[in-house]
């Protein structure tokens, strides 16, 4: 059942807050967080009852051995080991789950093998939930967790609006909201900020990320096909994907805030106008920022730290800057262009953002010169609609003959650059990129905009105030009549459009 | 304000600028790569090792101190010059 469904937005989101609202009156937040658990539980389980059986066998396995983990505070060795053997039984199911045709892909090609493909479960947000709980493990080894009950583990681990695609949450910041709490449960500014926040995230799924959407599907879709493009073409769909990509993934991002915020519980930001960034890093500080932060977390700090304590590093500033930022930061990202699943696109995807980030890096370090902000800008958006072709690409052949012709290699004869557009519609593609472009290099974002409220459990960044200007939400007539119409608009959007894109993953 | 000046230096920020509260989240210039040299600057600075648990711990400049000051490294600040946001 996704966000934009009205058995969603009129039947379970409404009988949940019912029954939430309930549970506290006559249990407090204990009952609340139990009924939280059960709604999460019942919301994944409408995706089917074994994808529910996976996602149970996940979390109660991940709990226990969570408590395992912390319970040997004496015998480092121990825990390490429980670490080790739980983090390899998640990526064990991961791998099943989301790998095992691809390795057979690659087994049939290397060795002239002819194995079928197995039928697996389509397990919806499989890679959010598991590397949730991976993150939960390393921080039970590090000690860096709150107590916690199985329900309120449940919340943490599988709430329903995280469970899909994200955020990805950390125990920590869900813990302390969780923690002796005693505020009411009902809260009508809470609820008003929340379904605001739902709102505009749905209206930005369903009314500019679906509008958008066909003419990306064009290009990529007809190129996969074996259709003709040309380079302008090539330009406008991947510049189409780029912004229906974001308008789809920070819309569902809002969405799931939104909701949470409306049960008492802030998540973190995953978005934060990742288009006005003027370099590689800055741009992930902004994009899908709490994948960002799981990797840098749990992976590129510990090689960098290693990398800085490492002899080679003292031989001079390059094998340091090697070390510690180029070689992380590149393993780093090549691992999070994996996560999102099995195949060269996304490989190469991870591949080419952390070989920028090493370029920006390495920019940074060794050259006394800085580009002026518009060059800076044009170079971080190549290298994002680049990778995004990539990532949406059905293969990397696909991705050869747009990139080719996006980046003139057509003239050199390297790839074939026909005429036609595969079947494009220009003017009308162009008009979209224009006006969508404006909205998210010329407007405030989601929470600037509600910036008043803050509904992030991320601490609100110095500037916001000035970012969001007349545009802050308050509430007063003119902003309920804009909310009122945005939701009347996109209401009677939903019907037409395709799934959350990130859903897959 | 030893502590203030050499995350300052490493950052390559003004160390008046810093407080307690600072942090990668809330501080320009301090992002992954410089939080790791911030680390690796105290390392060498107190002559001190941090584990990868004790890293992860860090939330802000506040919990860098605390984690001095746990392994006995003597700072040379007056407490009044530790400022608190």
């Amino acid at each position: 059942m996704s966000f934009t469904s009205f058995q969603f937005i009129f039947v379970f989101l409404p009988v949940c807050y019912a029954g939430f609202l309930l549970c506290h009156r006559y249990g407090g937040w204990t009952w609340a967080t139990h009924f939280l658990a059960a709604a999460s539980l019942a919301f994944y389980g409408m995706f089917g009852l074994p994808l529910l059986l996976v996602l149970l066998g996940s979390i109660s396995f991940n709990y226990v051995a969570g408590r395992a983990i912390l319970a040997q505070e004496e015998n480092r060795g121990a825990a390490k080991l429980m670490l080790m053997g739980a983090i390899g039984a998640n990526l064990a199911l991961l791998g099943y789950l989301k790998y095992t045709n691809f390795f057979i892909d690659v087994l049939n090609q290397l060795g002239g093998t002819s194995f079928g493909h197995h039928h697996l479960l389509l397990a919806i947000g499989v890679s959010f939930f598991t590397f949730i709980q991976i993150g939960y493990l390393i921080d039970a080894y590090n000690r860096q967790l709150l107590p916690a009950s199985f329900s309120r583990y449940v919340v943490f681990a599988g709430f329903f609006p995280c469970v899909t695609a994200g955020p990805l949450v950390m125990q920590r910041e869900i813990m302390e909201q969780l923690h002796e709490r005693n505020d009411p449960a009902f809260d009508s500014r809470r609820l008003a900020i929340g379904l605001t926040m739902f709102g505009m995230g749905l209206f930005k799924k369903v009314v500019l990320a679906d509008s958008i959407a066909p003419y990306a599907d064009v290009l990529f879709n007809g190129v996969a096909a074996g259709g003709a493009v040309d380079p302008v073409g090539a330009w406008l769909g991947a510049g189409c994907y780029t912004l229906q990509l974001y308008f789809d993934f920070s819309g569902y991002s809002d969405m799931a805030i939104g909701l949470g915020y409306i049960f008492g519980i802030k998540l973190p930001l995953n978005f934060d106008s990742p288009f006005k960034a003027t370099n590689i890093s800055d741009f992930w500080r902004r994009w899908h920022i709490t994948m960002t932060r799981f990797f840098t977390n749990y992976i590129y700090s510990g090689l960098a730290m290693k990398g800085m304590r490492s002899e080679a590093s003292r031989r001079g500033a390059l094998p340091r800057f090697a070390l510690v930022a180029a070689i992380p930061a590149i393993l780093t990202f090549f691992v999070a262009g994996l996560w999102h699943g099995a195949g060269w696109t996304f490989a190469l995807y991870g591949l080419l953002h952390g070989v920028a980030i090493a370029v920006y890096l390495g920019w940074r370090e060794f050259s006394p010169s800085r580009l002026p902000d518009p060059v800076a800008w044009f170079l971080t958006m190549s290298v994002v609609v680049t990778g995004l072709v990539i990532f949406r690409a059905a293969d990397l052949a696909t991705a050869g003959v747009i990139l080719g012709n996006m980046w003139g290699l057509s003239f050199l004869g390297i790839v074939d650059g026909s005429v036609a557009a595969a079947g494009l519609d220009i003017g009308r593609a162009l008009s979209f990129i224009i006006l969508l472009g404006a909205i998210v290099l010329l407007l405030p974002n989601t929470q600037q905009i509600l910036h008043r409220d803050w509904p992030s459990s991320d601490t609100k960044p110095a500037a916001t105030e000035a970012r969001a200007g007349l545009l802050a939400w308050r509430p007063a007539f003119s902003g309920a009549f804009a909310v009122g119409f945005g939701y009347a608009v996109a209401l009677t959007s939903i019907g037409a459009g395709t799934g959350f894109l990130y859903y897959q993953f | 304000m030893q502590l203030y000046n050499i995350i300052g230096k490493v950052l390559g920020v003004d160390p008046a600028t810093l407080s307690e509260d600072s942090n990668a989240q809330n501080t320009p210039k301090w992002d992954s790569l410089r939080h790791i040299e911030v680390v690796f600057a105290m390392e060498s600075a107190f002559h001190v090792r941090f584990t990868m648990p004790e890293i992860a711990s860090l939330r802000n400049l506040g919990d860098i101190r605390k984690l001095l000051l746990s392994k006995n490294v003597r700072l040379n600040e007056p407490e009044n010059q530790r400022r608190v946001a």
